[in-house]
């Protein structure tokens, strides 16, 4: 039975939901498990005592038993409230909201670098498969995915910032003395081009090289992989060689119709990897000080802050379900036989 | 949510945090960009789970009726000084009723942000509220401050403090931040019957009367402070607009600081400090806090620590200078090797009596009975590990030598406290500070009761009777004399041992003069002037 | 062809396990003794690669690490490997409910910021050796059983499944004793590239103070812990130990790649 798009999508929507809802148990109770008393490190001098301890356990619900605990806190997810962050003090969800568009713009620019680059490379090691231009390919891609994100970051900043002084100082996504244009989208790029602000919009790209940069060479070696893979498959196939036999010109082939048919594969696997890159990107947003949902939830992890953790897990579970769902989409409109029901 | 209701969302939020939008780019004189590691979490100064950079929020956007003088440390370079108080939001005030009550004269022309003039109504509304929570409560009991009937407002802009007898603290406590006097009449507005402080709303939002208002607040992230031109309290400040931002990893801020893209740069490890310094291009300060200590501490109620020659024979085998230079590259000051087990002088912490001397340890450890050695763990704060982790894997080797395995444990920063509270750590290292100077002010924290400050757990009687005697002694020569008893029991006992003295450091570029230091260590923005 | 590249990363990987096993006995300083007096000296004839604030020689302290590294990496690959293969097989095997409900705890785990997780059950855990491993073996293990899942279900019905069947061996025999063995070459590919991502993320948990306990030397946390004396121009302390890192992680990717290559006659290059 075919269905149409709308229809499966709900359908994919609905599936999602016991995801979620097992993220929100899970997390739950893993944040319990901390040895850690949030009220107890929170107190941090001499001039709080015993007491402040434990009023701040009966503010924060603390003093009741778990299952109790996770039923309010269910039911105050249900109604929108993420609780309040001990260590900024606001909101979780306000928290949130406010980062969100910090990472995603990170994650976005780092996979667009990663996919043009990674296609590029996949392409050119694709059509040369056993040749020297291959080696290198591969070569590259892989040195890329063997170094930890923060030793790229830290050498990064040393050489581009420290040494040359070619990039702004790696801290935030603007000047630190600079007015942010109004925030309409969360997005700085786009936001400066809105307000028409061409100094902001420098500054904000200029912040954005070095971390995007960092957090593409990691996700390059899989996408080169894949697109590598996946074009051989399509140039050996029939088509491509009776193209090919027509003297179509070769940009033709490759645009046309060899890149067109590897991307169901491809596409399949950009979901992962931008999945991935929104969750991963912990590291190179605490290097870079960037004001990201990642480098927040670091900061609560290690302060025993369970409402963000909480918050943040469902909100990254949440993004991961909607690119799934992006991808299936993309998946039906590209492979319309993905769309029969099994 | 669908994805526009979503963005809309996110844009609001932004909006409503984001700043008034005209000119952050003032005159470089007139503005200061400060980084540090953490941002305050609270603009309620009674809070409760209010983090230390908050004090600085506190110090900036409220008054408090009297304020520590400073003195001149390093060229152009200041700290408080805790001996002499002046007027901050009163005029003037003194003794009354044989030093029972102190009476404040407010100034007349004070006004909060709001230009509402402040009266000692809001006084004693601000110092009710801060007897009452549980956060400051204990804090101002140390002062003699415990019932809001000792608050009096006598008239409009006089106020006066009714003690059961005179307090040498309540001054000093006036002073700190848990005493700034908020806008009684805005903040009552937002009470509610269930939240009668409007705790609720202050934390979120400042009502004061200091010298800055809050501009831009991103939770975490940045703070963004603009002058009050309409302050009254003090000399206007020169700076106009100031903002803290929030950058987690060291290395950054140095790197920012040498580029000249931040003017003062907090919580830098004595490695950084030792680099900035010899470059040149900024300046440093390093200020002793000479109410803080770090130390190995021992819990005293656990065996073998219980055994006071063990503690002894700790303290004579630690490897002090190799902790000193490796840990801390020499910044601080040593609390180790010091002359007598009878002090000379009365002031602590001074240096204990132990130096590096196996012959000792080994024989107070054979008259311990553990002449074989033992086992123990030896534990630090993963986030404190840049100088805890060095010191930890020094005393691992270095108590090696006289037979004892040491395992060492690296407990996150959120564990640390909660294991510290629950005295289930025996043997570690830790650092900590008091808000005052006064020497018995500091035992009482530190070396007694059942509570996380008493590091060592360290239960003694004399001691106590000592520390309840100094408490209301008021002759000078009697108090030195109590205190150095204390001091040599202490000495004695080791409950904690001694390692050095650390010191306040901060970087900041050549042109920003008038630094004030603070016991809280935050930025005080309302001395600072930069040279144009 | 992917020889020369494949080649050197199992030299590479040789000489690695090489170094683990002999290494502490190689070294021409104790990796533990300290001399604050000569700490962070540059490379030098007596320091090959200078040494920590400490005084530490990091030359030994590189290649002591090896030993804990490989074992921090390689059992967690296996610990992995062998529950998620066992788990994957079974429903890919067996389908239905049980298939069912696994894939919903797969996707979950799946939907999840695998890094936050391993941080959260190493702060919970507490950071010694054995829960450093948990973590990553955890994080790593939905991979393992999607990959197990489907290579099972497809082979499910093949010829050799059908006559192992007739021979009349039962579902478990079939599953472990037919089907996975089957399957080792592939999982051998994906615990090539894996060991390299457990060794990353093991050092990325050292980067924010999860790492390993001191005093043991592991590439992570020497990597993290010397990365604050880049800025202030001491760069041998945080570089040495981050090229081994790379190098390692270089070489187990490479000949995972080469190993994918060499099993899967479809991407065969050659």
């Amino acid at each position: 039975m075919r269905q149409s798009i709308p229809a499966f999508a709900a359908r994919r929507l609905l599936a999602i939901l016991p995801v979620l809802a097992g993220a929100v148990v899970f997390v739950f109770v893993v944040m319990r498990l901390l040895p850690a008393d949030p009220a107890a490190f929170l107190v941090t001098g001499p001039q709080g005592g015993p007491e402040q301890i434990a009023a701040l356990r009966a503010r924060l619900g603390l003093d009741r038993s778990i299952p109790e605990q996770l039923a309010r806190y269910v039911r105050d997810v249900l109604s929108g409230d993420l609780g309040r962050s001990l260590t900024t003090g606001e909101p979780v969800l306000a928290d949130l909201l406010q980062r969100l568009p910090a990472s995603l713009e990170l994650t976005i620019a780092a996979f667009a670098v990663a996919l043009a680059a990674g296609i590029a490379l996949g392409t050119a090691a694709a059509f040369r498969p056993g040749s020297a231009v291959d080696h290198a390919c591969r070569f590259i891609a892989t040195a890329g995915n063997s170094l930890p994100g923060f030793v790229v970051g830290l050498c990064l900043i040393y050489v581009f910032y420290v040494r040359l002084g070619w990039s702004p100082e790696p801290v935030g996504r603007l000047d630190g003395l600079m007015v942010p244009p109004p925030a309409v989208t969360g997005f700085l790029l786009a936001d400066s081009l809105l307000a028409g602000d061409g100094a902001a919009f420098r500054s904000a790209l200029g912040h954005l090289v070095l971390p995007a940069a960092t957090m593409a060479l990691f996700a390059l070696a899989p996408l080169a992989r894949i697109t590598r893979a996946a074009l051989i498959e399509v140039l050996a196939s029939d088509y491509v060689r009776t193209a090919r036999a027509l003297q179509l010109p070769t940009r033709l082939v490759v645009v046309h119709y060899a890149l067109h048919n590897a991307a169901v594969p491809i596409v399949t696997t950009l979901g992962l990897i931008f999945s991935y890159m929104l969750g991963a990107n912990v590291l190179v947003e605490k290097v870079f000080a960037w004001p990201g949902i990642g480098s927040y939830a670091l900061e609560a992890v290690l302060s025993a802050d369970y409402a963000p953790i909480q918050g943040y897990v469902l909100l990254v579970a949440l993004s991961f379900a909607a690119v799934n769902l992006l991808v299936d989409i993309l998946y039906g409109l590209l492979d319309p036989r993905a769309r029969i029901r099994p | 949510m669908d994805r526009r209701d979503f963005l809309m969302r996110g844009a609001g939020v932004a909006a409503s945090l984001g700043f008034a939008a005209p000119s952050l780019a003032q005159g470089r004189a007139e503005t200061l960009r400060v980084l540090a590691e953490s941002a305050a979490n609270s603009r309620d100064p009674h809070g409760d789970g209010v983090n230390v950079p908050s004090l600085g929020t506190f110090t900036n956007v409220y008054d408090r009726l009297v304020n520590f003088d400073r003195s001149e440390v390093l060229p152009s370079v200041y700290r408080y000084d805790y001996s002499r108080l002046i007027g901050e939001l009163a005029e003037r005030f003194e003794e009354a009723n044989d030093g029972k009550s102190l009476v404040f004269h407010l100034r007349r022309d004070a006004t909060f942000h709001d230009g509402r003039p402040v009266t000692a109504e809001d006084v004693k509304w601000s110092l009710d509220r801060a007897v009452s929570l549980p956060a400051s409560k204990r804090q101002l009991a140390t002062g003699s401050m415990t019932d809001p009937a000792q608050f009096v407002a006598v008239d409009r802009h006089t106020f006066r403090i009714d003690c059961p007898r005179k307090d040498r603290y309540t001054l000093p406590n006036l002073a700190l931040t848990q005493a700034s006097i908020i806008n009684a009449e805005e903040a009552r507005r937002r009470a509610t019957a269930a939240d009668p402080w409007a705790t609720e709303w202050l934390r979120n939002n400042a009502a004061g009367g200091g010298a800055y208002r809050i501009e831009g607040w991103t939770a975490g992230q940045q703070i963004v402070y603009g002058r009050f031109d309409q302050w009254k309290s003090g000399l206007l400040p020169k700076i106009r607009r100031a903002v803290l931002q929030v950058v987690p990893a060291a290395t950054a801020r140095v790197a920012s600081l040498q580029k000249g893209d931040a003017d003062i740069v907090l919580q830098l490890p004595p490695k950084d400090i030792d680099a900035i310094a010899t470059d040149g291009r900024v300046r440093v300060a390093s200020i002793p806090v000479v109410t803080s200590f770090r130390f190995i501490a021992f819990n005293t109620q656990t065996k073998p620590f219980d055994d006071v020659r063990v503690r002894q024979a700790i303290a004579y085998a630690l490897p002090y200078q190799g902790m000193f230079d490796g840990a801390v590259f020499g910044h601080g000051t040593p609390l180790f090797g010091g002359p007598s087990f009878t002090p000379a002088a009365a002031d602590f912490p001074q240096a204990m009596p132990y130096h590096l001397s196996l012959e000792k340890a080994r024989t107070l450890l054979a008259e311990a009975g553990l002449d074989q050695g033992f086992q123990t763990t030896f534990s630090y704060n993963a986030g404190d590990a840049t100088i805890a982790e060095p010191v930890a894997l020094l005393v691992q080797e270095g108590l090696a030598a006289i037979g004892i395995k040491v395992e060492i444990e690296k407990v996150t920063a959120a564990q640390w406290a909660t294991r510290l509270t629950e005295k289930k750590v025996p043997f570690y290292v830790e650092s900590s500070a008091a808000w005052f100077n006064d020497p018995d002010y500091f035992f009482r924290i530190f070396f007694q009761g059942d509570w996380r400050w008493n590091f060592g757990s360290f239960v003694n009687a004399d001691l106590a009777a000592i520390l309840d005697k100094a408490r209301w002694e008021t002759d000078r020569a009697t108090y030195d004399r109590l205190m150095r008893e204390a001091i040599a029991i202490v000495f004695r006992e080791v409950p904690v041992a001694l390692l050095w003295l650390p010191s306040f450091e901060v970087a900041m570029q050549p042109d920003v003069t008038n630094f004030t230091y603070y016991i809280h260590g935050q930025v005080d923005f309302r001395p600072i002037t930069r040279i144009a | 062809m992917t020889r020369p590249l494949g080649i050197a990363a199992l030299l590479a990987i040789g000489l690695l396990i090489l170094l683990a096993l002999i290494g502490p006995a190689i070294v021409p300083h104790d990796p533990l003794a300290t001399r604050v007096a000569s700490g962070l000296q540059p490379p030098s004839a007596v320091h090959w690669f200078g040494t920590d604030q400490l005084g530490r020689d990091i030359f030994s302290r590189v290649v002591v690490a090896t030993r804990l590294d490989l074992a921090i990496a390689a059992s967690a690959v296996c610990l992995s490997l062998v529950t998620g293969a066992a788990i994957g097989a079974a429903c890919g095997y067996f389908g239905g409910v049980l298939d069912r409900w696994a894939g919903r705890v797969v996707d979950m785990l799946m939907a999840f910021p695998l890094f936050v997780v391993a941080m959260a059950l190493v702060v919970a855990l507490g950071n010694s050796v054995a829960n450093i491993v948990y973590a990553t073996a955890i994080i790593n293990l939905p991979f393992y059983i999607r990959f197990a899942r489907a290579e099972v279900a497809v082979r499910r019905d093949a010829g050799y499944v059908q006559a192992a069947r007739l021979g009349g061996a039962g579902p478990w025999r079939i599953v472990f004793g037919t089907l996975l063995p089957n399957l080792a070459p592939s999982l051998a590919v994906q615990m090539s590239l894996n060991l390299g991502w457990a060794i990353l993320n093991a050092a990325g948990l050292s980067f924010i103070g999860l790492g390993v306990r001191p005093p043991a030397a592991e590439w992570g946390v020497l990597t993290a812990e010397g990365a604050p004396f880049l800025i202030s121009g001491q760069w041998w302390v945080a570089v040495f130990p981050g090229l081994a890192l790379m190098g390692a992680v270089f070489a187990f990717n490479l000949a995972g790649d080469a190993l994918r290559d060499l099993l899967d006659p479809r991407r065969r290059t050659t």
